[in-house]
């Protein structure tokens, strides 16, 4: 089974434009959705601008070479925002979609008291997502979100393990559908204040660990720490832990997607050398827990 | 010119009677205007209305038109709003609709509404406003909930047929099926496939014991194993099918129950459904493969692989299949070998960006159409297309009346010559002479149009997205695509000189759409000048800029008839959104304050 090490982003070249913009609080969660693309009325003027390709008159000769190059501009444009996406393809009319932006908008707001056209810069993960685009209704757009089957391949191995995962997919699946957002706090180590970030919006673990550094990337870099500092905090590595319903703190990764949504009910972030002492805490604290638990039984 | 004169001595019963024959609408639509007596008959006689924009005319009119009107289908949306192009309380509302009939068509049996937006009041109007009421279609609308499907199942004593696809119903319990009355027993057809809750089993079950009609059953999710195979069992005359959830073990009573079920279903021909499918529960489908004719298994990303190979391989009579992109062309591979008759296909995309090892691609087109030569319908979404392909593709099925392509990143050219697409769409043209349906992606220039202008001359309706170079790309299609009725373009470089090349056209349409294109509110508003029976709506941004002003304090009384900002000087301002339809109801008064009729 996989663990997964909450390490800093593996995409260097992030790193310099995060670096370029300390000011500039960007807590964009990695999906793609920080533009107009989802909130249609409240859209700023700017964003739109930026879906729209056509604004200056194309070229009136038809030659395919010049066509082409400006295509393949066009095209690299486009093939940079689909295949760097990070987090898959959001509806960008999906509540939590909205609310992402909402965010980001309360905190650009907070950051910059006044709002230039420059906030939406194209930074990668920035990439405004098309709208409309492909052309599949939002019913089946879900289902591709959704998309658990990745993690439910069935073997044909063991027939007990089997009925055991079918069962709790098909529970983690209505429980999905019924309930469209998952919002979790996350804690990262020596700040009072957390996030929120919705689980539901994620499919994977890996979307998960994307999303949370970009989130907390930033938490770092506008600290205004120094650059040597932001390079050893990238270099050291942090631990994702959650804590499910009975308290216990656990890392991240050891169990597939769907069993970890149903348990899951806050998220930490801490380095790497404090998780131990933690650890050791924690196994007194959860032994005292099962003394308790013990006592219960037998009363 | 004896036979003339003597029809105007036949009786008016006569007459009637041999428009009787006439279901064509179009046909009957003209034989109204030949004269004034032939109007009257044919009003008078009238069982049938399409309404393809529901815009187009004024509800009273209509109703009052039509009084012995007993269906009724209506279009509200663009096509566009389905893809989140159009945005909410834009319109398309029903409730005009339904009470107009209310009012002058009282023998109401049907109404098919797609993507309108439909309240629970007017659900419940429906309900007691026709007595005879049976059937009730409704395709990607919204607006109402279970308690509106409730009203409808209390109080219409002889429903027969209640369809819901793909609409957003707000879900507020299960208890709506309880309301079908003890003494229903008429269904013949319910469809709440597209249901987010739960549904309640019992009940279901029960109704479907009382309903010995019932011939087409779609389930939701929601509904397990267990009660479909009760259900099964209930009805082996069943002849459409929509699963429930067909995650099962293998071992339960259930799965066996349902094997021997659908064995017995010796008239099943369409399936849809399989969310969650373990493949023990295909296994359970195959005896029934072999008569099948329809098969949906785009809701079902579990079945791939060898998994699907297996199945669809006995389908051997299939006409409709619609799947996943996850089967991979390894996967149409069979289908073209098994699938001798198939007709429609359609396949969807499972993953959005990494083109993968298991989507298809271009290959898997050719083997479908050199396989399956009767293919009629298409719609096909993939990473890549080839111009060789597609030339490949039109010469083996030259039958198509439906050919939609999407290639998912857009302007992508053709990766074998890095050329536009032009020349394999332009063959699909050349060669399907019955092709009414088109959509085209991918690399294209201005010379895809000319194809399409000079070939397509059966064409009805066009969707172009991210293509072209100038204006004359629109300007061919709209000279040379003679029976176009409805044209949507979105991301393509045509200006206000495409707009008005050919103002008369669009009274011949139904439609035209327009967004992030490069037309003014100079070239809009002269279109709506030159035009007055068109209605040339803009959907615009602007609105975001006025309530910018009006927070920063510029106190602008913003209502809808208010011409302050449409005409406040600037008119080369892009257009973001333009809607144009021809119309004889006027300027639509339940526009929202984001749309602007010009």
């Amino acid at each position: 089974m996989k663990t997964i090490q909450f390490e800093t982003p593996a995409r260097q070249e992030n790193a310099p434009m995060m670096h370029e913009s300390v000011n500039h609080l960007d807590l964009s969660l990695g999906i793609s959705s920080s533009n107009d693309a989802c909130n249609y009325k409240n859209a700023p003027k700017t964003a739109k601008r930026m879906i729209s390709f056509q604004t200056e008159p194309i070229d009136a000769s038809p030659a395919y070479k010049k066509c082409v190059s400006v295509s393949s501009r066009m095209a690299f444009d486009y093939s940079y925002l689909f295949s760097h996406c990070p987090t898959g393809f959001v509806d960008p009319w999906s509540l939590a979609a909205r609310q992402q932006k909402a965010a980001a908008e309360q905190a650009h707001l907070k950051a910059n008291p006044n709002p230039t056209s420059s906030k939406i810069a194209m930074e990668p993960q920035q990439a405004p997502v098309v709208v409309g685009w492909p052309p599949i209704r939002s019913s089946r757009k879900s289902l591709i979100n959704q998309n658990l089957t990745k993690s439910c391949t069935i073997d044909g191995k063991d027939s007990t393990l089997k009925s055991e995962k079918l069962a709790e997919t098909k529970d983690a699946a209505i429980r999905l559908e019924l309930r469209p957002t998952l919002y979790v706090k996350v804690n990262m180590e020596g700040f009072s204040v957390g996030r929120k970030i919705d689980l539901s919006a994620h499919n994977s673990y890996e979307s998960l660990s994307r999303a949370l550094q970009n989130m907390f990337c930033n938490f770092l870099s506008n600290k205004l720490i120094s650059k040597d500092a932001h390079a050893n905090a990238n270099n050291s590595e942090f631990i994702l832990l959650y804590e499910d319903y009975e308290g216990d703190k656990i890392l991240v990764g050891d169990v597939p997607w769907e069993l970890f949504l149903k348990s899951v009910k806050r998220l930490y972030i801490t380095r790497h050398s404090s998780a131990q002492e933690k650890a050791g805490d924690g196994i007194k604290d959860s032994q005292k827990e099962e003394a308790n638990h013990l006592n219960d039984c037998s009363n | 010119m004896k036979v003339q004169s003597a029809m105007f001595y036949f009786p008016e019963e006569v007459i009637e009677h041999i428009f009787s024959f006439l279901t064509h609408h179009p046909d009957r639509n003209t034989v109204s205007t030949v004269c004034k007596a032939w109007y009257k008959i044919e009003r008078l006689s009238r069982r049938e209305v399409f309404v393809g924009n529901c815009y187009a005319i004024r509800p009273d009119r209509a109703a009052a038109r039509f009084p012995g009107l007993r269906s009724l289908t209506l279009k509200g949306k663009p096509h566009f709003a389905d893809f989140d192009l159009v945005p909410p309380d834009w319109g398309g509302l029903a409730g005009p609709w339904i009470e107009a009939m209310a009012r002058s068509c009282p023998n109401l049996e049907e109404l098919r509404m797609k993507r309108m937006v439909v309240s629970d009041e007017s659900l419940e109007l429906l309900a007691h406003a026709f007595p005879n009421f049976k059937a009730l279609v409704l395709v990607s609308c919204e607006g109402f909930s279970t308690d509106g499907l409730a009203a409808v199942a209390r109080s219409c004593k002889s429903l027969r047929e209640l369809d819901l696809q793909e609409n957003e119903i707000e879900d507020r319990g299960p208890r709506w099926l309880n309301s079908f009355p003890d003494m229903c027993t008429s269904l013949v057809s319910l469809n709440f496939a597209c249901l987010k809750g739960e549904v309640n089993l019992k009940s279901l079950e029960r109704l479907v014991c009382r309903s010995p009609n019932l011939k087409c059953l779609r389930l939701n999710r929601a509904v397990p194993v267990e009660t479909l195979a009760k259900i099964m069992n209930q009805c082996p005359n069943l002849e459409d099918l929509g699963t429930g959830s067909l995650l099962a073990d293998q071992f339960s009573e259930a799965y066996v129950s349902l094997i021997s079920a659908l064995q017995k279903c010796k008239k099943l021909r369409c399936l849809s459904g399989f969310w969650d499918a373990s493949p023990l529960c295909l296994l359970a489908v195959y005896p029934i493969c072999a008569n099948l004719t329809g098969l949906n298994l785009s809701y079902a990303p579990t079945v791939q692989g060898q998994d699907f190979i297996n199945l669809i391989q006995h389908c051997v009579k299939l006409l409709r299949l619609w799947v996943l992109d996850s089967v991979g062309d390894k996967g149409l591979a069979v289908v073209a070998s098994a699938c001798k008759e198939l007709q429609e296909l359609r396949v969807f995309p499972s993953d959005l960006f990494a083109a993968g090892p298991a989507t298809v691609t271009e290959e898997g087109l050719v083997a479908i159409s050199t396989g399956c030569p009767k293919l009629n319908s298409l719609l096909y979404f993939c990473h890549s297309m080839t111009n060789s392909a597609l030339i490949t593709v039109s010469k083996n099925c030259p039958n198509f009346t439906r050919f939609r392509l999407c290639i998912l990143e857009p302007r992508k050219p053709d990766p074998a010559t890095n050329e536009p697409l032009d020349e394999g769409f332009g063959a699909v043209v050349k060669t399907c002479k019955n092709l009414r349906r088109f959509s085209i992606s991918g690399l294209l220039t201005d010379q895809v149009f000319y194809y399409i202008g000079k070939y397509a001359k059966a064409l009805e309706m066009l969707s172009i997205a991210f293509a072209g170079d100038t204006d004359q790309g629109m300007t061919y299609v709209l000279n040379g695509c003679k029976n176009l009725r409805k044209l949507e373009i979105r991301d393509c470089p045509f200006g206000d000189g495409a707009l008005l090349a050919d103002v008369t056209k669009y009274e011949t349409m139904r439609s035209l759409w327009m967004s992030s294109c490069d037309i003014s509110l100079r070239g809009c508003k002269a279109l709506a000048t030159k035009m007055p029976s068109l209605n040339v709506e803009i959907i615009n941004e602007w609105e975001a800029e006025m309530e910018e002003n009006l927070n920063n304090g510029v106190a602008e009384v913003i209502s809808n008839n208010n011409n302050k900002h449409i005409n406040n000087g600037n008119d080369e301002r892009k257009v973001e959104k333009l809607y144009v339809y021809r119309t004889v109801g006027g300027p639509r008064t339940d526009a929202p304050d984001f749309v602007w009729t010009l």
